[in-house]
């Protein structure tokens, strides 16, 4: 690059993408954590493992055709027009610029920051099923959402020239359906196909509380993922590009991802105030839990994120207010209802309030520009310059396409992989723990007790108890329980 | 002395250089690569994991599963006089409800 302003303005947006790349690893650290919090004490190295599998897993499927897809597949294809061969061919694996290049800056960050959002779409799916999960199924179901299903939702609802943003009039800046309600359905469908834990459900279907081995890995683990979500969030834009549609004029700012107006000072007032909503409705609907507050707080954000670009602070507030109350009370009903056993409450968090989210948005921003438009007559309702404009039945049917395009794929795969009984892990391997056989005890010097919920387990698994075991502290432990339930 | 090059051999003009990598032109190949040793690493891992799941089911059908998981992974170093004396202990008239008491695992 010859000229200084040219490379300054290059080399800037490049260094930018890439520190949001590190800031985003804190939200794989931070599920890390959480997640082997939550698990029991024989499960914790398994369930580390497993999720830590989603990193080079989904990087290199996404190296070999996630990004392609995004920019392939704007047109459906096949609802707006054909698949974009020739537009996408830069982003094929085999492209002179899917690596090392001089003439291009660009590409290797911005692959980057959007192969971290498809880790997270993966990661959401790995928290709700741990503990009974085989590693070889979830392998394979990561590789699916975060390589092809959120992608292709992506391509269609975050793209500036996707179908549902061109027809629909699509807005969802930070990722409430197009990351969060899409894995939160795959979630939902994982969770379906899998099944409850062992000794999850009470004879009467009431959901029996099974506890973290670890509460303050698991608190940590999602304030790492809050950290992360600011790379998150600020990846979501474009640092510094020239929006006067004029052919005379010049006014450089930062956008989101249609390439439309907005500031950094913008989704930094509405990052932090949505997080203090979420944060304080979790806590309250919760009666003070502490996993449910953290929860909240993440939920918060994931509730206004589809229009934290343009709304005011004070609206982000009660947006993420009422989008937790409803993501909290949907999981516990689903829970119960349909004995959905989501570990780490993945499907509310993401699912719930991100499809909450994107509805809300299409309501708040009615009549506001979802993108430039890319052809005259597709969009259903456009503003007066001829854009699509945002509004609430593009929004809704925006959120049930997101949420569908995660269930459908994961619930047929999984399916599939629980035919060849890839999916989850013979019940005595389970029940044992998913460390036992092969790497151990986690803390070795710490196993001198039962919790009541392990007798019970153990019940349920074994079977009759045949008079051996720990017979007396089971048979307490149990009429404890049981005296519990029925109160 | 043979001059041998991968790819570039000088950095002299920077604004007529594109793709720096070696072996440019072969890039079908890495993918190809890639993509076996990618669904290479997921028939390997199932069938690992299988064979390992499959150990512990037959261990675990051999000492009991009651046992398997009063003990966690200890279990499979404890002799038979371990855990019966275990279990004595456990319904010992003093053993508190939920304990594992006094219970050592064979090193």
């Amino acid at each position: 690059m010859a000229d200084q302003a040219e490379a300054l303005t290059t080399i800037f947006t490049e260094f930018y993408y890439w520190v949001t790349v590190a800031l985003m690893f804190l939200i794989h650290v931070g599920f890390m954590m959480y997640e082997g919090g939550v698990a029991r004490r024989k499960n914790v190295q398994h369930t580390i493992l497993k999720n830590l599998l989603v990193i080079p897993l989904v990087t290199i499927t996404f190296f070999l055709f996630g990004w392609w897809i995004y920019f392939a597949f704007t047109n459906g294809p096949g609802i707006t027009g054909g698949l974009r061969a020739s537009d996408s061919s830069s982003f094929l694996p085999w492209s002179d610029i899917s690596g090392p290049n001089m003439q291009d800056r660009i590409n290797g960050v911005f692959w980057a920051a959007f192969l971290l959002f498809s880790w997270t779409a993966a990661s959401i799916i790995s928290g709700s099923i741990i503990e009974r999960a085989r590693i070889a199924g979830f392998a394979a179901i990561a590789v699916v959402m975060g390589s092809v299903a959120w992608i292709i939702d992506a391509s269609w609802g975050w793209h500036p020239e996707g179908w549902m943003v061109q027809v629909m009039g699509y807005h969802d800046a930070y990722a409430s359906g197009v990351i969060h309600a899409v894995a939160g359905g795959g979630a939902l469908a994982a969770v379906i196909v899998m099944g409850p834990r062992i000794g999850k459900f009470a004879r009467d279907g009431t959901p029996r509380v099974i506890r973290p081995h670890n509460v303050w890995m698991t608190a940590v683990g999602i304030f790492m993922i809050i950290t992360g979500f600011w790379g998150f969030y600020v990846a979501c834009n474009i640092p510094i590009i020239d929006i006067d549609p004029s052919d005379d004029g010049t006014f450089f700012s930062a956008t989101n991802i249609y390439l439309m107006p907005t500031t950094l000072s913008a989704i930094t007032f509405n990052f932090l105030v949505s997080l203090a909503g979420g944060l304080l409705a979790g806590a309250l609907i919760s009666r003070g839990d502490l996993f449910w507050t953290f929860s909240g707080g993440l939920a918060g954000i994931i509730a206004a994120s589809a229009g934290n670009d343009l709304y005011h602070p004070l609206q982000a507030f009660p947006i993420a207010m009422v989008g937790v109350v409803i993501a909290y009370k949907l999981h516990n009903y689903v829970e119960r209802r349909f004995k959905i056993d989501d570990v780490v409450g993945a499907v509310a968090v993401h699912g719930y309030a991100g499809f909450f989210g994107v509805v809300v948005a299409g309501f708040m921003l009615w009549g506001y520009p979802a993108a430039a438009p890319t052809e005259e007559g597709l969009a259903w309702f456009t503003t007066p310059e001829g854009n699509p404009a945002i509004n609430p039945l593009g929004n809704f049917l925006g959120a049930i396409i997101m949420f569908l395009l995660g269930f459908i794929p994961i619930f047929v795969v999984a399916k599939v992989l629980d035919k060849f009984g890839l999916m989850r892990v013979p019940r005595a391997v389970e029940a044992a723990g998913l460390d036992a056989h092969d790497v151990g005890d986690n803390y070795p010097y710490f196993g001198d007790r039962d919790t009541e919920f392990e007798v019970v387990e153990r019940a349920d698994a074994v079977g009759a108890f045949n008079g051996h075991g720990n017979g007396r502290a089971t048979a307490a432990a149990a009429q404890s329980l049981a005296e519990k339930e029925t109160t | 002395m043979l001059a041998v090059s991968t790819g570039l051999d000088s950095f002299s003009n920077p604004e007529d250089i594109g793709p720096m990598y070696p072996f440019e032109g072969l890039e079908w190949l890495f993918v190809v690569l890639a993509v076996v040793l990618w669904l290479g690493w997921h028939i390997l891992q199932a069938r690992a994991e299988t064979r390992q799941q499959d150990e512990a089911v037959v261990h675990y059908e051999k000492m009991g599963l009651d046992r398997a998981m009063y003990h966690g992974s200890s279990a499979l170093e404890t002799t038979d006089e371990e855990w019966a004396a275990a279990q004595a202990q456990a319904k010992a008239p003093d053993s508190e409800p939920g304990t594992k008491a006094g219970y050592t695992p064979s090193s």
